[in-house]
């Protein structure tokens, strides 16, 4: 059976979405087209397996390979959802600091 | 029950609170993520290039004995410890958790590419393969290193 990209692609997207819900919006940019290349080398590892380039034991070490990459890129695109979060409260915080400082009498925000 | 004694702070130490609460007050920036480290930037930067060098050396001499395992083996060796170095580095950062799990995850990946080149002769395709998933997971942690400068 023969991988389509498109379909991994939709896959690790939803899989992506679904974990960051809200969050997803400002690491698009991002993760999308990191997520595409990695399924295009999923596809490329089944290759090298079908067409005997790799044998069984390369070929599980390549996948442990992609999985960790996998997971180095989610962990950049939770990081990134992290510091836009930091962003948006601090932001926040900002905002309202000089009403804060002047109900207190002295500055504290 | 007797209500408990009502012990009213006095207003001098209601003062002495507030004063000594003020740096914390006036700096609290929300962090939720530690901040930017050049050291572990453009160390990361220069695993990267050094990893890309090596698959691109083994694809040129593909076939030759210097492409055979035991003819690299001082290279793996060398370059887990500067991955380690790396992840120690990190370590020492509050609030660096993401960064010291993908470098984890990038000694983990080194030691399956160690037995992927054991296990036998790695071809172009192979190495093509290998060396897109390398730059992918060294770019995700530069990627995340330069996110942390928040525009400072």
């Amino acid at each position: 059976m023969s991988l389509k990209l498109s379909d991994l692609v939709k896959s690790m997207v939803d899989a992506a979405k679904a974990s960051l819900a809200s969050d997803w919006p400002k690491v698009e940019d991002y993760g999308r087209p990191e997520l595409k290349k990695l399924s295009q080398s999923l596809i490329d590892i089944a290759k090298l397996a079908a067409d005997g380039k790799i044998n069984a034991r390369q070929a599980k070490a390549i996948l442990q390979i992609h999985r960790n990459t996998t997971q180095t890129v989610m962990l950049t695109v939770e990081g990134m959802g992290l510091i836009a979060v930091e962003k948006a409260i601090n932001a926040a915080l900002k905002s309202v600091a000089d009403a804060v400082n002047a109900a207190a009498g002295m500055k504290i925000v | 029950m007797n209500p408990l004694p009502r012990n009213p702070l006095h207003p001098w130490h209601l003062l002495a609170i507030l004063l000594l609460s003020l740096p914390v007050l006036t700096a609290c920036a929300v962090k939720l993520v530690s901040g930017y480290d050049e050291h572990i930037d453009s160390a990361a930067t220069e695993l990267q290039r050094r990893m890309d060098a090596h698959l691109t050396r083994l694809a040129t001499i593909e076939g030759e004995p210097e492409a055979d395992f035991d003819a690299n083996r001082q290279f793996y060796d060398d370059y887990e410890v500067d991955v380690r170095a790396v992840r120690v580095r990190a370590q020492a950062h509050e609030k660096n958790d993401l960064t010291e799990k993908q470098l984890e995850l990038m000694l983990d990946s080194l030691d399956e590419l160690r037995t992927v080149h054991e296990a036998g002769a790695l071809g172009k395709d192979t190495i093509d393969t290998l060396r897109t998933l390398f730059n992918t997971a060294w770019g995700a942690i530069i990627k995340l290193e330069v996110a942390k400068k928040r525009g400072d």
